[in-house]
């Protein structure tokens, strides 16, 4: 099986990693770039845990290759704050409970992150079709929703 | 009712200490770790549900490139474990395990059981090596339904611990239930089914094994109990407890599903054996989704039969009984929830005649164990539907009927001994009858009905159902809890540092535990180190299951804390004591009537619902529930509704989508797009926390327990709903579409 | 069932030609072992099941006009096969002159998810559930096809053989579809019925489209595709030509939607039974008829 270079920008830093025909984006990230922010919950794209932003939208890194990613901006959870600074979003999961377990959080706050930016005020409605990509098993979603709501009202 | 505020930091909406790593993406969970020259494991899975390991041929295997060791029976020392019983082959297969083990390690009894495992320099070349493992089986007969699984002559699971499956049998005699049968105005016999349930956490199971400075093998992998992991682990392994460590990374969920072993025998056994032979590296095992679904236990699916009876004035009087649960290939905790499914199947009732029988049956399914609830969830939907069967056919309201049989203080449960008090139920009741809009009327609760303003196709309909359960470890179990306060500096104190081990699995304990040691320290909260999760150089922190970690972290940190006070108050610096809390004591069922003192504590919780059935497609659409939660004292109120809000949503899923599906063994639905959890898009437009809070004696401020609460009635009122909208019972879950448009006649 | 799984995608060999000649040539040479791809979202699936095994996978999303989302007022709206789904509900001029097949793709799956998925991909896949395929069945789509000697085109409707069978042969990459101008007045539905909301592939499938024709004896023209319930996405031709020719009244509707179920041929599997598949095509299409009539008078 072939290897290609695949050049990449990752939450600002360009970086250069040899990858196989076969490895994910989600794998690259996490196995050879150490971003394990990006969490792996299914590997078949239903679960939304490894959701980060490809050339500014979210992906199901996981149904991805890495080799397509030659050329393109990757931003993952742990590219989300500033230098001392949460994102909104980030803050707002904090502060209204949008969290318990923690790992589809990585994917939650992508996948807000990326609506907020194409919508910064959006529905409930807007909420929930946004985010149908990205099971929870812990807060039962309503403390999800009130966050995208605050952060929509901070940012 | 609520403690007068006097209080610093309990019962404030405090923001998650565990938070902000979580949301940066900083926090690690097993999966998620590293060390230097770390190796990588695979388990071959036996993949047949019943058979007889022949021969093990790992020649090929060790062969292929970058494996650097196979490992079977013959390097297991101990090859049996288990959380109740050790009735499970950490690997199956012949080997020099035999030594004093019940039951024969080279059979396997469901898919999931483990025959070996592969360490390699990558985890592609120990998937390699692992499908070049040849194994001989044996095939051997098998049985999938409990039912056929309790006849005599059927196929035995574990034939050498006796000639039947039955493996648990608990009674209640109480009264006579004849005599009460014969005052009843009304009868009503049900016959009633309950799901599988998979937990569906979001992390897969994954951990990772080293030697540590000081020699210990140690296992970095989520659970639920730090110091049962280590013991099952040293047992297998023929080592003292002290020769391992077990830390918790961070848990990405757990919901009963982490409590007993998946991967941490064998990743102990793989770095063990490698260190054995010289090689000292980690070893890391990452499960997949469907490794996940098929390698560890799930809600027990039962049978219910009832008949029950109540007088003309709505009181029951007497109820029979009999449950049937498929415990799968291995006890697990079988007994111990099938335990607290004989308790719970009254409701939180008082009930003066009652005969109850429950079973539980070895098959060759994945083994059944702890889910949220328990084995309270499967008793109360069958209890809760009789209620409300048995109030339609006096022509009471059912929150009227609840409140008229609800047990008060001093009432004997079903084990013919008083209810520890204070009992809530009528507390829960009424809260959630009024915020879901029922009305007192001099005569009794009515359920306003609104106007339906609807098409055709969608009738509304509100359920209203109840549930209790026990806080803590039942049965005889010497429930304990330790904990360690630090106090440090000079005039002042200037850090607090406190020891629990207890598991953070999402719930939000840890939390919990830095609010009441400032509480009890009195202290900001910023002052306060928790050190957590490490089985080493910390006391037994008990389980994170049975809602009881609040009650007993709570406990055992604030007797510590007091009693480091005192040190601090006598002079000493650092001021450092340890405290384990005792609860009190509880007895094991009588074995003819169960009599007993069963438990120590119990939490109540009532539900209404309000929904919308569509009558074309059979959808069902949750408008609005009410959940009336005691917890005694909520010592955070906002990881309260977030408790609440998530036991509702997964309580939901069991009632209505989720359905796993097997056929002789094999899971049909074993992967997330086949077993369906609820999305964002599913869940009820309002969930509305209703938190009360009647203090218990025994709890910290008061505190009772709280995870498990939320899911217990839901199914129940959810059905009751559909009854309420539809005319028709539905006595069987989860209600697929297919299944409603079925029971209203439609196909 | 898989029990024991691999932790990564089977081994292949990923390939990005530069031309449509060369990805062309590349997959006649290796006929059965190259597949063309774009967004993977059913391919990797279907790889890490063990279901397909291709040697190489060829990435046609760079190439000519793959990635063109165009509309001519003309012509109509050509659909090039990289163009994914969120950029086809994102667009003005789908939503003004097409919002049925916005409708069929907002349905799929999730947004990051859609993120990948293509309509071109969906309709390749030859999946009876496929959510899109109704919508450019309905609006007569015609696929661009490249293949060893040029280009030709073909009608969507003559396309599907069997579940995963089509007319493409080795050596044919779709590189769009083509709508052409929706009949004028039109009005469409796409109804779908999942076990839980949005995430989940179709029970059933319902996309019905009426406008007016002055031409029928009943005065609209009224189409109908259903997914998954018939090996390939299916027509009811018998419920349209009934509609075609009787007045339409709410009894028509009930009687198209009923031939519509008698038309189709449902399998019982995991999500349902066939059974209660066909009442659902009753129940839905009447549905979708009616909607689409009340929107239509």
């Amino acid at each position: 099986m072939a290897f290609h270079k695949v050049n990449v920008t990752i939450n600002g830093e360009m970086e250069q990693v040899v990858v196989p025909s076969n490895m994910t984006l989600m794998r690259m990230l996490r196995e050879i770039l150490a971003f394990t922010g990006t969490k792996n919950g299914c590997s078949a794209g239903e679960c939304g845990a490894c959701t980060v932003l490809l050339n500014g939208e979210p992906v199901n890194s996981c149904m991805v290759l890495a080799v397509e990613c030659d050329g393109t901006e990757i931003i993952t959870v742990e590219g989300l704050a500033g230098d001392k600074q949460l994102d909104p979003i980030q803050e707002a999961m904090i502060q209204e409970g949008g969290v318990q377990c923690g790992f589809c959080t990585p994917g939650i706050l992508i996948s807000s992150y990326a609506l907020l930016k194409r919508n910064p005020n959006p529905s409930e409605d807007e909420i929930r079709e946004a985010l149908v990509g990205n099971l929870c098993r812990c807060t039962g979603y309503v403390r999800i929703i009130e966050s995208v709501k605050e952060a929509a009202k901070r940012s | 009712m609520s403690l007068t505020r006097s209080t610093l930091w309990v019962g404030q909406s405090l923001p998650r200490v565990d938070a902000p790593g979580k949301v940066t993406g900083e926090t690690q969970y097993s999966g998620d770790l590293s060390m230097p020259g770390m190796l990588q494991m695979k388990i071959l899975f036996a993949g047949r549900p019943h058979a007889r390991v022949v021969k093990i041929d790992t020649t090929q295997a060790e062969a292929a490139p970058g494996v650097v060791a196979i490992f079977t029976a013959k390097d297991v020392p101990v090859n049996e474990y288990g959380l109740q019983w050790n009735d499970q082959p950490v690997l199956c297969g012949r080997g020099q395990g035999e030594k004093g083990s019940r039951v024969a390690p080279d059979v396997v009894r469901f898919i999931g059981d483990q025959v070996a495992i592969v360490v390699a320099e990558t985890e592609k070349a120990a998937a390699h090596a692992r499908d070049l493992i040849h194994v001989e089986y044996e095939e051997l007969p098998a049985v999938f339904d409990p039912l056929a699984a309790m006849q005599p002559g059927a196929p035995l699971v574990h034939p050498e611990l006796g000639d039947t499956n039955i493996c648990v049998h608990d009674r209640l005699r109480k009264g006579d239930v004849e005599a009460g049968f014969a005052k009843a105005e009304v009868i009503v016999e049900s016959e009633y089914f309950t799901p599988v349930q998979e937990h569906a956490y979001l992390q897969p199971e994954a951990g990772l094994a080293y030697i540590d400075e000081e020699g210990r093998v140690t296992i970095k992998a989520g659970g639920q109990w730090t110091h049962t992991d280590r013991a099952q682990i040293a047992h297998a392994l023929g080592v003292s407890d002290e020769e391992v460590r077990v830390i918790y990374p961070a848990i990405g969920g757990a919901f009963g599903g982490r409590e007993d072993m998946s991967v941490q025998i064998v990743l102990a056994l793989a770095a063990w054996r490698l260190d054995q032979l010289g090689v000292r590296r980690p070893v890391k095992i990452v499960w997949s989704r469907k490794e996940s679904i098929i390698g560890h236990c799930k809600r027990h699916p039962m049978r219910l039969r009832a008949k029950w009876g109540a007088s003309k004035d709505g009181k029951l009087v007497a109820a029979e009984t009999e449950i049937i649960a498929d415990g799968g290939a291995y006890m697990y905790t079988s007994n111990k929830v099938l335990g607290n499914t004989t308790i719970t199947s009254t409701g939180p009732y008082f009930i003066p005649n009652l005969k109850t029988d429950v079973y539980g049956v070895y098959t060759n399914n994945i083994p059944s164990a702890a889910f949220r609830g328990f084995g309270a969830p499967q008793a109360l939907f069958m209890a809760e539907m009789q209620m409300d069967k048995l109030a339609e056919k006096l022509g009471l309201d059912t929150v009227e009927m609840r409140r008229r049989n609800a047990l008060r203080d001093g009432d004997t449960l079903g084990v013919g001994t008083p209810v520890p008090g204070p009992v809530s139920i009528l507390h829960c009741i009424e809260a959630a009858a009024q915020h879901a809009g029922w009305e007192k009327e001099p005569d009794g609760w009515r359920n306003v009905k609104r106007e339906n303003v609807q098409p055709a196709n969608l009738k509304r309909g509100r359920g209203f159902a109840c549930g209790f359960k026990n806080v803590g470890f039942s049965f005889g179990y010497k429930e304990n809890s330790w904990a360690r306060v630090e106090l440090h500096g000079d005039e002042e104190i200037e850090g607090v540092v406190a020891a629990h081990a207890g598991a953070e699995v999402g719930q939000g304990t840890h939390t919990v535990m830095v609010q009441m040691v400032a509480e009890a320290v009195g202290v900001p909260l910023e002052k306060v180190t928790l050190m957590t999760s490490d089985s080493a150089g910390m006391g037994n922190p008990g389980s994170a299951s049975a809602s009881r970690m609040t009650l007993m972290a709570g406990n055992a940190l604030k007797g510590a804390a007091e009693a480091a006070l005192a040190k601090w108050e006598a002079e000493e610096r650092p001021a450092i004591a340890e405290y384990t809390y005792r609860a009190p004591e509880t007895t094991p069922f009588d074995k003819e009537s169960g009599y007993s003192t069963p438990n120590f504590a119990y939490a109540y919780v009532a539900q209404a619902v309000e929904l919308e059935v569509d009558t074309e497609t059979g959808f069902i659409k949750i408008l609005r529930v009410v959940s009336a939660d005691d917890v005694g004292q909520a010592i955070n109120p906002a990881l309260v509704e977030g408790q609440i809000e998530g036991g509702v949503v997964q309580a939901q899923g069991y009632a209505l989508m989720e359905n796993f599906i097997t056929r002789d063994g094999y899971v049909l639905t074993d992967q997330l797009s086949t077993y369906l959890i609820p999305t964002i898009l599913d869940i009820p437009d309002a969930v509305d926390s209703v938190i009360v809070e009647v203090p218990s004696p025994i709890g910290p401020w008061g505190a009772r327990g709280l995870g498990e609460l939320p899911f217990l009635p839901l199914a129940a009122a959810i059905a009751a709903a559909v009854h309420d909208a539809t005319g028709v019972w539905f006595d069987e879950l989860p209600l697929t579409p297919e299944r409603v448009l079925r029971g209203l006649g439609k196909i | 069932m898989t029990i024991n799984t691999h932790p990564t995608l089977p081994e292949f060999e990923y390939v990005r030609p530069e031309t449509l000649a060369e990805a062309s040539e590349f997959l006649t040479r290796y006929p059965g072992e190259a597949r063309p791809f774009l967004g993977g979202t059913d391919i990797f699936v279907r790889m890490r099941d063990g279901l397909i095994t291709p040697n190489f996978l060829v990435d046609v999303k760079k190439l000519d006009g793959t990635n063109d989302l165009r509309f001519e007022p003309q012509a109509g709206l050509t659909l090039g096969a990289a163009v994914n789904m969120n950029r086809v509900i994102a667009s003005r001029e789908v939503q003004a002159h097409y919002p049925l097949l916005a409708e069929a793709c907002r349905s799929v799956a999730s947004y990051q998810l859609r993120t990948r998925a293509t309509v071109v991909g969906n309709i390749c896949n030859a999946s009876p559930a496929g959510d899109t395929i109704g919508a450019c069945l309905v609006f007569n789509g015609v696929l661009h096809i490249h293949e060893v000697n040029g280009l030709r085109q073909e009608p969507l409707a003559e396309f599907f053989l069997g579940p995963g069978k089509t007319t493409l042969k080795p050596g044919d990459i779709v590189t769009a579809i083509h709508l052409p101008l929706p009949p004028k007045g039109c009005a469409g539905v796409y109804l779908k019925l999942g076990r839980n909301k949005l995430s989940d592939l179709s029970l059933v499938g319902v996309t019905a489209l009426g406008h007016p024709d002055p031409s029928l004896p009943s005065g609209y023209r009224f189409r109908l595709a259903l997914a998954s319930v018939a090996p390939v996405p299916l027509v009811p031709t018998q419920a349209e030509t009934y509609l075609a020719n009787q007045p339409i009244t709410p009894e028509t509707i009930r009687e198209a939607a009923h031939l519509a179920a008698e038309a189709c041929a449902p399998i019982d599997d995991l999500r349902g039974s066939a059974r209660y598949r066909k009442e659902m095509v009753r129940n839905l299409s009447a549905k979708a008829l009616s909607e689409v009539w009340e929107k239509l008078k």
